[in-house]
């Protein structure tokens, strides 16, 4: 009798701690897939814990329309994702704010390495997605209502086509489990590079389309405007943005030394320093129009060798 | 409109979607679990029923199946099932094949410890009376499985129970493809990620029918067994 009244007090008290522990001034930072399985989340997680001890950070890995709704609800408190489209619909509910590019890569198409659709050759990703869906060779789609998942469908409209038949497959999980998948099957997939070159030693398949301007992955980090956790995520948030979050971001590399992710120094300083200056109030710098001037900095800054906006002069 | 309003016209409106996802959970589910019957039920009640010199290790080894970590299945499968692995040649991972060959291997060591449980409980003058009235040694022990058909029964729905509601074997085996290796539990967890909670709500509340379903045939089978045929 005294043994299940001890363990009956014992269950009271882990419960109570688990309660408690949710509670705490943890972080909630969604972000997607893609920055999960390219690990970096771990390692910026991992150094910001360092340069901030005490500072609960607790990282879902979703997908970006999943992070966005996430915020929508208010269970998330800062966000990092890769859906253009949808993050501005966000910022304009004013769900978030200070929304700024944080970092940067691409997407690749990637397939098994006898290219059976001969998407090698056709030097832009509709290009190639047209090549796929002539020769009907098996492609899988994130069908998910990510970040990549979005791109994909974007690829599509910009190719005049609507992907339909057996060899296109949806499968609803995140970026790494579908790389398996695909290269299990022996099938082409859009993907973003980071999680390709990690997974890359384990896979059966090769980047077969790269370098259209169609496919740059920006990656924006936003502040959920409903979050309870307003002050400690404005703290991450600026570390992220600073130049200490920028050097870990580019300090990530994959096993042959390469970054998988690149940011830009300074072209969001602007941003940064503006706010600093004690809320100046510049929502010149979130509007459309400036975004754009934004983005061509950034683009021109940090091209990777393949693409050579004539924009940037 | 309110995620339960949602769920609710999608049940009563016949939705494709909906419909096609429970068809095939029933599918796979029901397939493996004739397989797991077939391979489970005899071995069970026949252990049950003898008696050897290894009976008490092996009892044990079979009941140590019901404490198997469904996910665990799960991954064996899928490591047996990939182009790297023995049986890769088959070509059958991301199938509903692989997922009925997990979910099988899940519900058997159910179906095997509770009819090994069930078969244990059969008194054994009633094999002997069986005999001494002329049956020769099948037909007493076919009597004696008869006698005890609603504990085996009740092995049966508990391996349906199991699987039905179980999620990490069919994700990893089967990846979640719509229109071919969508159950039940993985539409869920894919359409509550993408805040699309009306028909994850729907989804869920046919699951949890299924599983209640099974739970009163699991009483009423229990109160009925109360009443021994044998024991006046």
């Amino acid at each position: 009798m005294r043994l299940r009244a001890a363990g009956s007090w014992l269950l009271i008290a882990v419960l109570a701690g688990a309660a408690c522990g949710r509670g705490g001034g943890a972080v909630v930072l969604a972000t997607t897939t893609s920055v999960e399985d390219s690990g970096l989340l771990a390692r910026l997680i991992e150094a910001y814990s360092r340069d901030r001890p005490g500072a609960a950070v607790r990282p879902l890995a979703v997908g970006s329309g999943e992070a966005l709704e996430l915020g929508r609800r208010g269970d998330a408190d800062i966000l990092i994702v890769h859906h253009p489209r949808e993050e501005e619909e966000f910022v304009a509910g004013g769900h978030g704010e200070d929304r700024v590019p944080l970092m940067y890569n691409d997407f690749v198409i990637v397939g098994p390495p006898d290219d059976p659709a001969g998407v090698a050759g056709t030097g832009s990703a509709a290009g190639a997605f047209r090549a796929i869906a002539r020769a009907a060779s098996p492609f899988i789609s994130r069908g998910d209502g990510s970040g990549t998942h979005g791109r994909e469908m974007d690829i599509w409209s910009s190719a005049a086509l609507v992907p339909d038949g057996a060899w296109y497959v949806e499968t609803g999980q995140g970026m790494g489990p579908l790389l398996q998948m695909a290269s299990e099957r022996r099938a082409y997939t859009l993907t973003d590079r980071a999680t390709f070159n990690v997974m890359e030693p384990r896979l059966a398949l090769t980047i077969l389309q790269d370098g259209d301007p169609a496919l740059l992955n920006i990656y924006s980090v936003i502040l959920v405007t409903t979050s309870r956790r307003r002050a400690e995520a404005r703290e991450l948030w600026r570390w992220l943005t600073s130049e200490r979050g920028e050097r870990v971001i580019l300090g990530h590399h994959d096993a042959r030394g390469r970054s998988l992710f690149r940011t830009y120094l300074v072209a969001h300083r602007t941003i940064v320093e503006a706010r600093a200056d004690g809320g100046v109030a510049n929502d010149d710098d979130a509007r459309p129009g400036n975004w754009s001037t934004l983005r061509r900095r950034f683009l021109c800054r940090s091209v990777p060798p393949q693409q050579a906006d004539p924009a940037c002069g | 409109m309110n995620p339960l309003a949602e769920a609710w016209k999608l049940l009563t409106s016949g939705d494709l979607y909906l419909w096609e996802v429970v068809l095939r959970s029933l599918y796979i589910s029901g397939t493996a679990l004739g397989l797991a019957a077939l391979i489970g039920l005899p071995t069970g009640a026949l252990i049950g029923l003898s008696r050897f010199r290894l009976k008490r290790p092996t009892v044990a080894l079979v009941n140590t199946g019901l404490a198997l970590p469904p996910v665990v299945v799960g991954l064996t499968v899928y490591l047996l099932l990939s182009r790297s692995g023995p049986l890769g040649r088959l070509d059958v991972l991301y199938s509903p094949v692989a997922m009925i060959g997990a979910q099988a291997l899940i519900a058997a060591p159910y179906v095997a410890a509770i009819s090994l449980a069930a078969a244990s409980e059969i008194p054994v003058d009633l094999r002997l009376q069986a005999r001494a009235l002329g049956a020769n040694r099948l037909e007493a022990v076919l009597l004696a499985l008869r006698e005890a058909r609603a504990s085996l029964l009740a092995a049966v729905a508990a391996g349906f129970g199991a699987i039905i509601s179980e999620v990490g074997a069919v994700m990893i085996v089967g990846g979640n493809i719509l229109g071919e290796t969508r159950v039940m539990t993985t539409a869920i967890v894919l359409e509550t990620r993408r805040g699309n909670f009306g028909i994850a709500i729907a989804l869920g509340v046919i699951l949890l029918g299924m599983a209640l379903a099974i739970n009163v045939l699991l009483v009423s089978i229990g109160r009925a067994g109360l009443r021994r045929p044998w024991s006046s």
